[in-house]
């Protein structure tokens, strides 16, 4: 495996988006339009529910949002990653990590559309200036790094056990309720370990934050960390043991 | 369900099992060799020599700027044929979709063949037609379940099948 066929599979991934949007009028920009759709909608209700001040509320909600498309796009689409290449794999090997590094670059590319709603919200808003690049970036790559990590443990588990694709599917509508998203963990007031103990809210956090202006915690990066030094050595251990999954496509 | 097996080989191996290579049915013809050959990890070099090697072979011609879901079945075994066989390897595995093509192709790929022998040192063919498997082979293997329980020169290879058709 050598950079040269890293690119070749970004490149893959480019190519995916691409035909997704052939012939359609407005191309990638619907990406755009229904991230812009459910921030404003989202952003709207929620406020209201939370009675909270809607000019800080939605470039919260957009912040995490676009964070959260990235993460959960690139977990869903690993559980199918090796079954939906199975012509590939059957005719040549391929190593599980390019197959994954094509899912990877596709949702980079979604989340870089996405960030173009987020960038003219935070412009409405008056929160532009306050954008950390650097650590943003910081925690894109650590995002980068655990997604593809899992998808790689992902999407050989779930090529030897189809129910797991099932499991993971569920379980990522309901994360998505359970992390704060689209609600603030101060609202949980002093039942916050609810958010503290969800990796998920760690992960959103380190691009979400510094987009607002904020370091995020020591704690989000050190949490993170494990969790990647975890599921690393998981990825490893399945690609081990699941050698033969060739079978099972 | 076998969830075990090896392989044993020597050599590199290419294989033209479907007629899919990864393609993307929206995509022209010269963007799928691209994308082709990038799922059968060629180089940058070897890319260029497959687009001409594409150009001359298949005789798309303009069809080439066309997207593939434009393309007749023949067409779509001349373009993946074509791509999978420009590499020159030592083993080369086909499966039955070569039959997809008509006599003028098919003429075509068993010189092509021909000519790379010296190149690829050898060609592994799965069919029941028995034409295309006088055409491209000399040596034949029956199988059973799994098994070979015929090994010999093709037509005689071809004789067994016929007469235990009913059996295997």
């Amino acid at each position: 495996m050598s950079l040269y066929s890293i690119l070749q599979w970004i490149y893959l991934g480019w190519i995916d988006i691409k035909g997704r949007y052939r012939r359609t009028v407005l191309g990638p920009f619907w990406l755009v339009a229904t991230t812009f759709l459910s921030i404003a909608m989202m952003g709207v209700i929620y406020s209201t529910i939370f009675k909270v001040e809607i000019n800080e509320f939605i470039p919260y909600i957009a912040a995490g949002i676009v964070a959260w498309y990235f993460i959960s796009g690139v977990i869903m689409e690993s559980c199918n990653g090796l079954i939906s290449n199975k012509f590939l794999l059957l005719s040549k090997p391929i190593p599980i990590f390019l197959i994954n590094m094509r899912i990877l670059s596709r949702h980079v590319i979604i989340f870089f559309h996405n960030m173009i709603v987020l960038i003219l919200c935070l412009l409405y808003f008056g929160r532009l200036q306050d954008v950390l690049i650097f650590p943003t970036i910081l925690g894109i790559i650590f995002n980068c790094a655990i997604v593809i990590a899992l998808g790689i443990f992902l999407s050989l588990i779930c090529a030897r056990f189809r129910d797991i694709v099932q499991v993971i599917t569920s379980l990522i509508n309901i994360l998505f309720l359970i992390t704060p998203i689209v609600w603030n963990k101060k609202v949980l007031e002093s039942r916050d370990f609810l958010a503290e103990w969800n990796l998920f809210s760690h992960l959103v956090d380190l691009i979400r934050s510094p987009l607002l202006g904020q370091i995020p915690s020591i704690e989000s990066y050190t949490i993170s960390f494990a969790f990647f030094v975890f599921i690393a050595l998981l990825a490893y251990i399945s690609s081990r043991k699941l050698r033969n999954f060739m079978y099972w496509l | 369900m076998p969830t075990r097996g090896n392989i044993y080989k020597e050599g590199n191996t290419s294989t033209l099992f479907d007629l899919y290579l990864g393609m993307d049915d929206e995509a022209s013809g010269y963007e799928n060799i691209r994308i082709a050959s990038s799922v059968l990890g060629f180089k940058q070099k070897e890319i260029s020599h497959v687009v001409k090697d594409v150009e001359q072979f298949t005789e798309l011609g303009e069809a080439l700027y066309r997207p593939l879901r434009t393309y007749s079945a023949g067409m779509r075994v001349r373009l993946a044929f074509c791509i999978a066989t420009s590499i020159d390897t030592d083993i080369m595995l086909i499966d039955e979709i070569i039959g997809v093509g008509d006599n003028h192709f098919l003429e075509k790929a068993k010189q092509r063949m021909l000519n790379k022998v010296g190149q690829t040192k050898m060609l592994f063919l799965a069919s029941h037609a028995y034409f295309v498997l006088k055409d491209f082979c000399h040596k034949g293997l029956v199988f059973s379940k799994g098994k070979i329980v015929y090994e010999g020169n093709i037509d005689e290879a071809i004789d067994y099948y016929d007469r235990n058709k009913h059996v295997l």
